[in-house]
Formats: structure tokens, C-alpha cells, sequence
């Protein structure tokens, strides 16, 4: 019975604050607050017609599928090296890709700007934004294609070479069909990623707008209620994407 | 290391060189160089380092401060909970943590958003409080203050420590815990000589993954902290666009990692001790 | 060279060294077609080392792998003539039944019609017919068992390599799957090899035994000859139980330190005597010994006695009378065949 009613106070204080902006995204009233007005959705019509919105909303998109291929390429590229090691190699290395995930984004971003613009004197942009996003997706991608092959059984590839397959025949028709629900889970938690990466992107973006830092501008100049409205917008795609790929990454099989 | 190893790792190993590893190492560098009305040049010096050591360091340990309390309380909610969903929840467990995950990807930007929609002045806990009469006017210290912003990052960072937590907890057998039960072990006993030995790493890396993360935040002390909750993040980003002067943004940006190092060393340190096998 | 009757698989001077470890030594070995052979010894001896050379995974550091007189050493396991059944069977788990085992004929881009009538035949060779659509994680193991070894013969391998096919089986299931093996490979009058570390098995299986230790040959014959008559106290010990009686010949008689004296031609010097549990039996005189234990188990008794010399021997009788006497303390003695008794030079160890 405690533990019933710990674990609701858990659920209230974790799931609440995200409930509630969802929920005043369908609000009529400006703020945050009770009454909230009647049900409306005009805070997506708002957004809808936001040029500046649809621009962030469409380079978001664009960072986020980048980030996805190219850090499930790496990510899953290492995880078949680190497999080929010996266990403390291995993990010392794994360590190391795991770096940039531990420390402050803030001083991650800085670095980068810092090498890009005084070090290399190349601009900033979206290429750099989706570097930047690669590195701290792929250690995710690592540990999720790890887990899986941590479950491969490699004598169907021996078997697949004693039947006359070549090595490349043996990847695509035997470990790919089998690893690749993993592949695709750890492409969609990557891209969520990207989606709710909010630090990086506006340091190294240069000009323009992720969601994440459009949302920031509304946050600090006006208290504009379609903030409401595209967190939940956010939510959605992070929540959904990442929900999707548990479903890929551990029921499927 | 085999050669096949070391292909498959180098894509990896470019994307960390260039974007973390090599941008690491200049920004080190970069703390010695000086800074003379707005120009940036090449130097040795250690002005951005004293800079941090005499103006910054009150501002460090209050930083530190509130990345201890928010580990602390993130490693002891979190370890309740992931017990809750390892041992208390029946077959709910999964659910719970399906909960933690979407926490988790709940978008950072949105729910500092939304603690500042329920902590403002006149935001959700003021009205609430008003209209139970439990006071007549808004209360101004839920907002900007050092209990916001550790509240706001407690809540973003919890599935953080949670997670590693439950990962470990998985690994602790139940007939383990049937074994200590059989040769006369209490609920406390199997809990501190059982159980929180067995996941020492998980509770570390909890402990390791919220302070760090919190201790460099800077966007939940900008829009939550005020004055009084203000934390070295703000003033590394300050330096770096407003003041220009990269060297202190740098010295500051290292000595706050160095600082959480010594933290986390000694954070370990007391968790062995206290988890050490104890003599009966 | 001389024209001999060229075997189906000849090894010569094959070795493996890993590093500074040697996993298995230069040596020579022949294999008829038609023979079920199987390579024994206990892990770690080499044995899976040497099938997975055989077999194209495992590039020897030297000699040279010959099928049909053909030089197949440098090439690779898709190349060679021979097929495997893996030790935890690497079957495809993506793939049903019938798409495993027409898996090596897909991708030699065989008639439709062909690849479907030789699935068929396979699957019922190994009596699995109507198994073609099941998905591999519903069958049970001794059915993944048969998948493996239809998906290998249906390729129609010159030989057949085996790594430990029945290991994962528990013991009812094992004897019926040496008995489909037994059939399976007089059915299709093939060439089996297997490894395997059970003595058991490889009797039950293979007309032609070769026992391996530490990366060397110990010996090779027929599961006969390596029981009655063993090469070295290791294939003496590793291969059934034995009784190992120290002993010392002088001028063509053995005196054991037990007591009773054996004729054997031979040099002069130091020997073991090795004698099978069955081949002991109680009389009036002989081996005196002391009863130390006794084990009922069910067909026969197994009697371990302490000899004067202070040596541990074993003896197996059939259950009765003659056993019950056996009881632990009891002084007896044990009288023995002359030709029950197998001498072994203290070099070949």
C-alpha cells in the first residue's frame, strides 16, 4: 500500500509537469493556469501558419535524419569493432566514446565552436550541428547494436560460409535480417535525440532554427502560449520516436 | 588491437577526434592565451586561470553545491523508485519504466518550461495556494531560487539515475536475496549487506551521470535561479559571448570539470566505505 | 610416389599455434570414405581446432588439408567440398525450417523445382516432414538438431564434419539421435566425422576413434582396439576406467608392486599395468586387495579395493551374490586373464 502510493507521487512528479503542458496546448487561456479556458486548438492553427516555425520545424527534421544514418553507420560500425576486442580494451574504448555523452553539453558546444571558428576558421551551420549531434548519439547506438550482438549467435554466419556463403553474402543475408529491428531502434533513439538536443544546436547552428532553439526564443522574449503548443508538437515526436524503437529494439526479435 | 577493429571503430573514432577530442584539447589551450580589448591572441598565460581561482571560486562551490544535492537526491529518489519497479511492482515494472523512458525524451526545453509555468509567480503551486487560502498572496521564493532550480533538474535528470540503477538491480538475483532471507538477513540487513553492494556501480554511475549533468547546467539557473541560484554555466557563456574573453570561459569550463572530478573521486570513495563488507 | 590407395581426407602435418600456444601439433591423419569417425579427447585438447582446419575456418599455421587427393588448404569454407553441423547448431533464426536448409542450394541459384524436391527428400531423411514452414525458436532442440543436419546434407558434402552434435541433448534424446545418426549415415553411405569429448558417443557412433590430447594423436583404431589395447596410459585413463598397476619387468616378467608377476616381452625397466574394471574378477588368489567402496549401479556393482601396494583398482561385476560379499573392509583378491592385462612402457605416457 506505501509502496502503491510512493510510486503514484513518483508518477505525479515525473509524468505531471510534461501532462500539464500538453494539456494547456488545447487551453484558450494565454498562460498556464486554472480555469484554462475552453478546448481549442488555435494554438496549432497559430503554428501552422509560423513561417518561422515551419523553417525550424523543417531543419530539425533534416539534423534529426542526418543524425540518425549517419551515427547508426558509426555506432553500429564500432559496436562490430569493440565486439572483435577483448573485454578490457573494449570497454576502455566504449568509455572513451562515452565522454562527450558525460560532461556538460555547454562546454562540448564551446569546444566545438572554438575549434571551428578561431582553430579551422570554417563556419558554423547545420553540417557542424549534425557532427555535433552524432557524437553524443552514437555511444547510444554502440550500447544498443552491443546488446544485440551480445544475443547473435556468429555459428549462423559459420554455417552461412560452410553453405557457400562469402563473407559479405553471410552479413546481408544472415546477421543484417537478424540485427536489423536493433539498427532501426537505435536510429530512432538517435534521432530523438537530435530533436530534443537543445544546447549544441544553438551554439554551433551559426544562423537559423532547430525547434529546440525557436522555442528557446519564444521562452525568453515573450510568454507566448504556442510554446505550449510546439512543446507538445516536440514531445510527441521525441516520445514517439523513442517509444517506437523500444518496441523494435526489445519485443521484436 | 586487431586491424578489422580498428577500421570498423575509425568512423567513430574521426566523429570524436573532430568534434570532442581535437575541439577539447584547443579549448585547454585556448585557457592560456590572453584577451586585450576583444582580440584574441596567442599567449602563455595563466590570467584566465587566476581569474577563475580569485572571482570564481565562491560561485564553483555554490555550483558544485547544488550538482551535489541534485545527485544526491537524484540517486536516492532514483534508487526508491527503480527498487519500487524491480521488486514492488509485480509484473507493473515494465510500465514504470516505460514511464521513465518518456520522462527521459520528454524534452529538455519543455519541462524547464514547465516548472517555470508551475513555480511563477503566478503560475499552478500559487494559485493552488491561494485558493486553499493557505496564503493570500503569490510567494515569490518558489520561483528564482536555488530550490527551483534544484527541483527543475531533479526532475530532468532523474530517469538519468534511475535507469542505471534498474539496470544493475536486474542483475541482483532473487535467489541471492532468498539466500540472505534464509540465513537470517531483516529488510535492513538485506538491503544494505545484499542489495546496495551488489548495484554500487549503477548507484555510481547515477550519482555520476546527475551531478555532472547538473553541475554544467546553464539554461535551468537562467530561466529558474534568479540572482540567488545562479550557477558557473551562466558565467562560462557569458564570457564566452558577451565579455568575448574565451581564455576565462575556457579556464572556468575546465575548472569546473576539474572540480566535479575531485567530487565524483570522493563521491566514490564514501560509497565503498559505507558498502564495504562489514565483519558481523 | 608410391601409388597408394588414395583416402578421402588426408591430413599432412597440419598444426595450428595460436600465439605461443600450440593448439594442435604437426600430424598425419587419413580418413576412408564411407568411415563415421570420431575425434575424441577432453576440452581444450585441439580436437574442434583440428575439425574447423578441416573444415576452412581455421587457416593451419602449417601442412596441408587434402579431400579426393585434391590440395583444398587455401581455400575457404565456401569452397570446400565439406559441410558442417555447428555445436549449438548456428541455424538462421529469421528463417523457417525449409528456408534453412535450402540456404546453401539458394545461393548456388539452383531450379526452384530442385532446390523444393531436395529440401523434401533432406527433411525426411531426418524425419521432419511437414516441418517446412515452422519458425526455428518453436521447435525443440533435438528438432533444431535435425534442421542443422538437413540444412548441412542436403549440399551433399563429400564429408560431413560434426562439432559436438549432441552435446546440447539431454540423455534419452542423445541415444535416439545416435541411433538416426547411425541410420542417416548408412542411408546415404556418406562420410561422417565427429568431435566430441563423451567416450560414450564416440563408441556408440564412429567405427574409427582417434583420441587427441594436448594438440597430439594419442591414438588411432577401431573404438575396440582403443579400449582393449590403449596406447598410453592417457587413452587408457581418458577412454573407460582402468586400474593402473605400477610394475617393474625384468627379463620378459613383470612383478607388480601389488604382487602378482606377468609375462611380458620387452626391455628392461619400469611399467604400467592396465586392466579393465569387467576383466577382474573375486577368486581364491591373486591381486589381494582391500575393499574401499561399493557401488550399486542397477545392471552391475562397481567394487574399488586398495591393493598392498596401496594402488586404487576398480572392478565392475554383475549384481549377486558374488558381489554382496564385496562389502567395504573386507580382504579379497582378484585373479585376471593373462590377456586382460595391457602393458604400457613408462615412456609412453
Amino acid at each position: 500500500m506505501i509502496w502503491r502510493i510512493v510510486i503514484v507521487l513518483f508518477l505525479l512528479f515525473m509524468l505531471g509537469p510534461i501532462l500539464l503542458v500538453v494539456l494547456f496546448s488545447f487551453g484558450s487561456n494565454a498562460l498556464i493556469g486554472f480555469p484554462m479556458g475552453s478546448l481549442t486548438f488555435a494554438w496549432y492553427r497559430e503554428l501552422l501558419g509560423d513561417s518561422g516555425f515551419f523553417d525550424a520545424f523543417q531543419t530539425s527534421i533534416v539534423v534529426a535524419l542526418a543524425t540518425a544514418i549517419l551515427s547508426t553507420i558509426t555506432g553500429t560500425l564500432a559496436a562490430m569493432g569493440l565486439m572483435r576486442l577483448t573485454p578490457r580494451p573494449a570497454r576502455t574504448v566504449l568509455a572513451a566514446l562515452s565522454l562527450p555523452v558525460l560532461l556538460p553539453p555547454l562546454v562540448v558546444a564551446i569546444a566545438i565552436v572554438v575549434l571551428f571558428v578561431r582553430g579551422l576558421g570554417v563556419g558554423l551551420g547545420l553540417p557542424v550541428v549534425i557532427l555535433g549531434h552524432v557524437l553524443v548519439a552514437q555511444p547510444f547506438v554502440i550500447l544498443i547494436v552491443m546488446a544485440r550482438l551480445a544475443r547473435f549467435d556468429t555459428a549462423s554466419l559459420d554455417a552461412a560460409r560452410d553453405l557457400g556463403a562469402t563473407r559479405w553474402q553471410a552479413f546481408r543475408l544472415v546477421m543484417l535480417p537478424q540485427i536489423a529491428s536493433a539498427l532501426v531502434g537505435a536510429a530512432l533513439v538517435s534521432a530523438a535525440i537530435s530533436l530534443d538536443d537543445f544546447i549544441i544546436a544553438s551554439f554551433t547552428i551559426g544562423g537559423g532554427n532547430t525547434v529546440s532553439t525557436f522555442v528557446w526564443g519564444k521562452m525568453r522574449t515573450t510568454l507566448d502560449p504556442s510554446i505550449n503548443a510546439i512543446a507538445t508538437v516536440l514531445l510527441v515526436m521525441t516520445i514517439g520516436l523513442s517509444a517506437l524503437a523500444l518496441r523494435l529494439a526489445r519485443y521484436r526479435e | 588491437m586487431k586491424r578489422g577493429a580498428v577500421a570498423l571503430l575509425s568512423p567513430a573514432g574521426a566523429v570524436f577526434a573532430a568534434v570532442f577530442a581535437i575541439p577539447a584539447v584547443m579549448l585547454f589551450v585556448v585557457s592560456f592565451w590572453s584577451v586585450r580589448s576583444f582580440k584574441l591572441s596567442p599567449d602563455v598565460s595563466l590570467a584566465a586561470w587566476q581569474r577563475f581561482f580569485t572571482e570564481y571560486w565562491d560561485l564553483t562551490l555554490y555550483t558544485l553545491l547544488i550538482g551535489i544535492s541534485t545527485g544526491v537526491l537524484c540517486t536516492v529518489l532514483g534508487f526508491i523508485f527503480a527498487y519500487a519497479a524491480r521488486f514492488r511492482a509485480g509484473r507493473h515494472g515494465d510500465l514504470l519504466m516505460l514511464a521513465t523512458l518518456v520522462t527521459l525524451f520528454g524534452g529538455y526545453l519543455v519541462k524547464i518550461y514547465a516548472w517555470k509555468s508551475i513555480l511563477g509567480a503566478d503560475g499552478l503551486l500559487n494559485q493552488a495556494l491561494m485558493l486553499t487560502g493557505l496564503t493570500d498572496a503569490p510567494l515569490a521564493f518558489l520561483i528564482y531560487s536555488r530550490s527551483a532550480v534544484i527541483i527543475a533538474l531533479v526532475h530532468f535528470l532523474l530517469p538519468f539515475a534511475i535507469l542505471p540503477i534498474y539496470a544493475s538491480l536486474r542483475n541482483v538475483s532473487d535467489i541471492s536475496l532468498e539466500a540472505a532471507r534464509d540465513l537470517g538477513a531483516s529488510t535492513t540487513q538485506l538491503l544494505t549487506r545484499v542489495i546496495l553492494p551488489q548495484i554500487q556501480a549503477g548507484l555510481f554511475s547515477a550519482f555520476a551521470f546527475s551531478f555532472l549533468l547538473a553541475a554544467g547546467d546553464y539554461v535551468t539557473p537562467m530561466l529558474l535561479g534568479g540572482t540567488s541560484g545562479s550557477m558557473l554555466g551562466q558565467f562560462v557563456l557569458l564570457e564566452f559571448s558577451t565579455r568575448f574573453n574565451w581564455p576565462a570561459g575556457s579556464a572556468m569550463s575546465f575548472g569546473l570539470l576539474l572540480a566535479c572530478f575531485v567530487v565524483l573521486g570522493a563521491a566514490g570513495y564514501l560509497m565503498r566505505m559505507a558498502l564495504r563488507p562489514r565483519p558481523a | 610416389m608410391p601409388a597408394l590407395p588414395s583416402p578421402l581426407l588426408r591430413l599432412e602435418g597440419l598444426s595450428k599455434s595460436f600465439g605461443p600456444t600450440v593448439a594442435v601439433a604437426p600430424l598425419d591423419l587419413a580418413v576412408e570414405a564411407g568411415d563415421f569417425c570420431a575425434i575424441l579427447g577432453p576440452s581444450g585438447c585441439g580436437k574442434s581446432t583440428l575439425l574447423r582446419m578441416i573444415a576452412g575456418f581455421t587457416e593451419p599455421s602449417s601442412g596441408r588439408v587434402l579431400i579426393d587427393g585434391q590440395d583444398v588448404t587455401a581455400l575457404g569454407p565456401e569452397q570446400r567440398p565439406t559441410n558442417m553441423v555447428f555445436q549449438g547448431y548456428g541455424l538462421f533464426p529469421h528463417l523457417t525450417v525449409a528456408q534453412n536448409v535450402a540456404f546453401g542450394l539458394a545461393l548456388r541459384k539452383r531450379p526452384p523445382a530442385e532446390t523444393a524436391g531436395r529440401v523434401a527428400e533432406a527433411l525426411k531423411l531426418v524425419r521432419l516432414e511437414g516441418f517446412d514452414d515452422r519458425s526455428i525458436d518453436k521447435l525443440s532442440g533435438g528438432q533444431q538438431q535435425r534442421v542443422a543436419l538437413a540444412r548441412a546434407l542436403i549440399m551433399r558434402p563429400k564429408i560431413l564434419l560434426l562439432d559436438e552434435p549432441l552435446a546440447a541433448l539431454d540423455l534419452k534424446l542423445r541415444q535416439q539421435m545416435q541411433e538416426e545418426l547411425r541410420r542417416i549415415h548408412a542411408d546415404i553411405g556418406g562420410t561422417f566425422i565427429f568431435v566430441t569429448h563423451d567416450q560414450g558417443e564416440a563408441f556408440a557412433l564412429a567405427n574409427r576413434v582417434v583420441v587427441m590430447n594436448a594438440g597430439r594423436v594419442e591414438q588411432l583404431g577401431t573404438p575396440q582396439e582403443v579400449y582393449r589395447t590403449p596406447a598410453s596410459l592417457f587413452v587408457a585413463n581418458f577412454v573407460g576406467e582402468a586400474s593402473i598397476l605400477k610394475g617393474e619387468r625384468r627379463n620378459g616378467m613383470v612383478t607388480l608392486a601389488a604382487g602378482p608377476e606377468i609375462a611380458s616381452a620387452g626391455p628392461d625397466g619400469p611399467v604400467s599395468a592396465m586392466i579393465r574394471p569387467e576383466r577382474l574378477q573375486p577368486a581364491a588368489q591373486g591381486l589381494a586387495a582391500t575393499v574401499v567402496d561399493q557401488q550399486f549401479l542397477g545392471e552391475a556393482v562397481r567394487v574399488t579395493a586398495l591393493t598392498s601396494s596401496g594402488e586404487r583398482i576398480h572392478v565392475r561385476l554383475p549384481d549377486g551374490p558374488d558381489a554382496a560379499r564385496l562389502v567395504p573392509g573386507s580382504k579379497v583378491a582378484f585373479a585376471f586373464a593373462p590377456d586382460a592385462v595391457r602393458i604400457l612402457e613408462e615412456s609412453a605416457r
